[in-house]
Parts: C-alpha cells; structure tokens; sequence
C-alpha cells in the first residue's frame, strides 16, 4: 500500500504556469478522478505525480520519499502510466506493446516470468485472441485495453490514466472503468484524469476539482454540487440521485 | 505454452531467421566480390591465394585490393544503414537517415575542410587511385566534428521547438544544404589537385578501400553497433512516444542525444573514407523493418547485416558492369535504392509507418 503525497508542487510551461503550489494526498486502493475545464492542469498533475514531466522542487513524496531521488526503473515498477492516445511510429503487435512494459524489469532478454505476467495481463483484459495484431490496426477500445495492460505489465502499485475514456464510444467507456474498479479491488492506487463528470461521479471514490492549476475542492461524490460546477464549468446542471448514484444533466452554458 | 505466447515465439523465429539469412548472404556475396574484378583470376586462383601457395600478383589482387575492399564495403554499409536505422528511432521518424538529417553533408564539409584547409589529402595523378589521402586519422576527426555540427543543429532544433517529425526533416535538409554550400564554397577556393579530391566525395566512391581505412572503420563501428544493442529495449519504449518511454524508466534525453552523436561518428567513418554514398542509411532499415516490424533487437543487427548486403552488391556491380571502368558506388546504390524505396512506399502496409 503506498501513499502518494504532493506538497507545494508547481509547474510551467516555459512561462506559463500550469500548477500552482499543490497539496493534494492520494490515499491507496482507491480511484480519484482528476476534473476540471481544458487547461485546468489536470494532465500535467498526472504527470507531475508519475515523473514523466520534470518536476523542480521536491514536492511529489511516494511513502514519503521524493520522487526525484527514485531511479528511472524504481518508478516503473512502482508506476504504470496510461496515455490519453498513442500513435506508433513503427507499429508493434499487442503482445510486443505488453512486453515493452516489463522493460524495468528486463536483461538481456525476457524470461519464463515476463511471458507469465504477459499471459497473464492478456487474459484478464480479454486481449489473447488479438495478441498478434498490430497495435495501429485496433479499435479504439481495443488499444485502450492493450495501453492499460501495457501499464499492468509493470506490475506497479499505481496506475495513472490521461483521460482514458477520451475517444471511446459509451460500451467501452463503460468496461474501461469497471476494468480500474476492478484493479482497485486489487488495491491498486489510481488516477484518472476525466472530463465525464457522470463516470467521475458512478465509479471513482474520490473527485479532485481543479481550476487554474489549484485546487478548488476535493471529496467524495457530494461535492458535485449544481454550485461547484457552475463555478468551476460556468454550466448550469441539474443533478439527479438515482440508484444512490450522482446523475448530472447540462443544461446551458453561462 | 499458450496461443498468445506461442504467436509471439513463430514471429520470433520468422525474425531470427531473417537475420541469419542476411549473415548467408553476406558470406555468399563476399566470396562472389573476391573472385569478381577487372584482373580475370579464376576461383581456383582465389582458392590458392587463401592457401597460401599462389603467384604473387594473385596474391597482391586478393589480399590487398579486393578483400580490403569487399570488407570495407561491407563496413560502410553497416555503418550507414545502423546509423538510419537508428536515427529514426531516436528521432521517431521514418525519414531519419545520415543524408536526409544533412551529416553525410556534413561529414563531406568536414573531410574536404581537412583536404583544403589542413592539407590532408591531395590528387595522385600517377595511379589509378586518384586520390591521395596523406592523413585519414585528420579527415575522419574533421568529417566527425562537422557531422557533430548537423547532430547540434537537430538537437537544437528539437530542444527549442519540441520539434515535429516534419520540422526534425526539414532542419536535417537545411543543415545539409548549408554544408553543401560549404563545399562548394571550400571548392571554389580549392587548388586542383585538392578540388579533385573533394569531388571525389562527393560522388561516395570505395576506390580507397584498403586495410589501413578497414581497421579504423572496424574500430568506430564494433563499439557503435554493440552501443546500439545495448540500448534496444530503450529504443523499442521510445517508438511508444516521449511520455511513455520516460514512464518506463527510459531516460528520453540522455538516449536521444547519446544516439545521435553515436549514429554521427558512425557516418562520420564511412564519409570520410568512401564520401556521400546515399541512400543506404534510409532504405535497408525499411526493408528490415518490413520482415522484422518495429522490434529494435532485430532492426539493428538485420539493418548492420543487410545493409552489408546492400553495398557489397552495389559495390560489385558498380566495379564490373562495365569493367575495366569502375563506377562509384554512390552511383549505383541511388539507381537502386530510390526505386526500391519508392516500391516500399507503396506497397507497406498503412498501419506501419
């Protein structure tokens, strides 16, 4: 079980500030949605936190100890980042996408114990009977399963996803997320960038709402008010409990 | 086994038998070049040169002229083509290559800044082997610290733009035209003897062949290729994209620049010795991705071997097809390697690149 701690962490690009002095604690086992308009630094968090993005000052702790002080492959194995969408150069096939995964773990060559996980990775994201296709010839919610499995493969304790949802139709939307669920049973910590604030609201345990780079609120479902995301969206909605759940309905731009 | 895993071993076979077909061709193309020249020796006198116990013309044509050549041919080819395959996957880009990024031009600019300006090399009327190179160890520094120059530029570029494929290419061909002109500004200035040795690299030429150019080749190219080996796991995350491969512990920048200064000395070698020999750094990476797909533990070594192929075939060809005359081989690799690359183009599949 780790516990990711983000203290004071600011961040641009070049001049332009994205996230602005951030405290935020990502408890484990459970799924946090990241929302928040275009340009809120949503994204940029999520990379923040997984170390793909340079961060300066010491401000991202994972079990209280700081993520710029962690080797490349310590934060791959503790790690598995999933990206909003990718294109391949020079296309893979699904198993050789997974494999690619257990590159902080690899010699010279994989063993019995890499192909294992692989296999393994395969069938609990239904991914075997496509294995030997290439990754630019699937659908789009085919490669968002083989991009989560890749991640898997890294065998890591926290998933982070960049909108994972982004391109795919609503049946898809829908297995995508009953998939993190499912892995966070397991107990594993995940982030999740989102603009679906109705998915946000049916599966994620905890929402962190942010605009211009801070923090405006963060909580579980109920602080999906008609006032919070009025001023966070500038959008009026009607929210509706069904079924115990947060049902959100836009209704008009301000 | 399962289904899955099982798919993946037949690939892998299909892959590791691409490879050591290239190694049987390189061997059957090899032995082809030693006993194809304009002086007609006989298998049999190639035979006894081996041996030991042939005349001493057979022995001064196969030991000192044609193998230094055949395996010098083999050297550059290997040098150019890991050097682009290479270069577009550091640069993830399919139109990477020593000539399209402009360091064949440059490594040119460079051999012929030593020629001019350092006095390394001047024309030898007397021989057939026109020109004389007094100081290879000189020209391939030079060669490497302009082809270096092109290297900067591109990472430069990149650093400051976040730079596109389409912007890395266009860089590439700027640099390339500003070497050019460079040369040819060096030309202008140029003494006689000195111009003729700088065209001669312009036209990629393995007429200087002999074991001394083998050796220093041998010596850049051994630690490049294994360099390269090393870093294949590295290369395979980085097709992925930036992001990803730095989330798989793969220290983007550092491999990228690292690459391109290793690929740079590679074609450095291989310019300064046999000039601008086109072509082969951006087609036989293409052919070998083909049959080996994007998997970079296959791409380097089938690219080296392959590209061996590639330009001891030109290299043959270009020595006999109208022999006593011995066309430069950069020459034959353009009439061959654009129609091939044209054929990829279209017939690859679209999911590939």
């Amino acid at each position: 079980m780790v516990k990711i701690r983000v203290e004071g962490l600011n961040f641009s690009y070049r001049t332009k500030k994205v996230i602005k002095e951030l405290d935020l604690i990502f408890d484990s086992g459970k799924i946090t949605a990241l929302i928040g308009p275009n340009g809120s630094g949503k994204s940029t968090l999520i990379k923040c936190v997984g170390g793909i993005l340079p961060v300066k000052n010491k401000a991202v702790f994972i079990d209280d100890k700081d993520l710029t002080l962690l080797s490349g492959n310590t934060k791959a194995r503790l790690m598995g980042y999933v990206p909003q969408q990718e294109r391949q150069v020079f296309s893979s096939t699904v198993f050789e996408t997974i494999l690619m995964g257990r590159k902080p773990y690899l010699g010279w060559s994989p063993v019995a114990g890499d192909y294992e996980i692989i296999n393994h990775v395969l069938l609990q994201l239904d991914l075997e009977s496509i294995s030997g296709e290439y990754l630019n010839e699937l659908s789009g919610g085919q490669r968002q399963r083989v991009l989560i499995g890749r991640a898997l493969a890294q065998q890591p304790e926290i998933l982070l996803l960049d909108e994972p949802t982004a391109n795919l139709d609503l049946k898809h939307q829908l297995e995508v997320m009953q998939i993190l669920k499912r892995l966070a049973a397991m107990g594993l910590t995940i982030i999740i960038a989102v603009h679906d604030l109705n998915l946000a609201a049916k599966y994620c345990d905890r929402v962190v709402m942010l605009e211009n780079g801070r923090i405006f609120a963060s909580g579980d479902k109920q602080i999906f008010t008609t006032e919070n995301i009025r001023k966070l969206y500038e959008v009026e909605t009607e929210i509706m409990e069904k079924n115990g759940s947060k049902v959100i309905i836009p209704l008009k731009p301000l | 086994m399962s289904k899955a895993l099982y798919t993946y071993k037949k690939l892998l076979f299909k892959k590791r038998l691409f490879l050591a077909a290239g190694g049987i061709l390189l061997l059957i193309f090899a032995i082809i070049g030693i006993n194809l020249g304009a002086a007609e020796l006989k298998a049999a006198d190639v035979y006894h040169v081996f041996l030991g116990d042939a005349d001493e013309v057979s022995r001064q044509i196969i030991l000192n002229i044609r193998l230094p050549r055949v395996l010098s041919a083999i050297l550059a080819g290997m040098a150019l083509s890991v050097a682009g395959a290479a270069m577009q996957s550091i640069l993830r880009n399919p139109l990477g290559s020593p000539f399209t990024l402009g360091i064949s031009n440059a490594a040119a600019f460079g051999a012929a800044l030593a020629v001019v300006v350092f006095g390394a090399g001047t024309m030898n009327s007397n021989s057939s082997d026109a020109v004389l190179i007094e100081n290879p160890y000189l020209i391939t520094v030079s060669a490497f610290v302009a082809s270096l120059m092109a290297t900067v530029i591109i990472l430069v570029v990149i650093k400051l733009r976040d730079a596109s494929p389409e912007t890395i290419i266009l860089t590439g061909i700027m640099a390339g035209s500003l070497f050019a002109a460079g040369t040819t500004a060096l030309q202008f200035f140029a003494e006689d003897v000195e111009l003729s040795a700088i065209v001669f690299w312009t036209f990629g030429d393995l007429g200087r062949a002999g074991w001394r150019e083998f050796w220093v080749m041998m010596t850049v190219l051994a630690p490049t290729l294994l360099y390269f080996i090393y870093h294949r796991w590295s290369y395979n995350s980085m097709d992925a994209g930036d992001e990803t491969a730095r989330s798989l512990g793969v220290n983007v920048e550092k491999i990228r620049i690292s690459g391109l200064i290793v690929a740079s000395l590679s074609t450095a070698v291989a310019v300064a010795f046999f000039g601008i020999i086109a072509f082969v750094g951006l087609v036989v990476p293409h052919i070998v991705r083909s049959v080996t797909g994007s998997d970079e533990r296959f791409v380097i070594p089938a690219s080296a071997v392959y590209g061996g192929v590639f330009l001891l075939i030109s290299d043959t060809i270009a020595r006999t097809v109208i022999s006593p005359v011995v066309l430069p081989v950069g020459i034959l690799t353009s009439f061959i390697g654009a129609p091939l690359f044209l054929f990829l183009l279209i017939k690859k599949r679209r999911s590939q690149w």
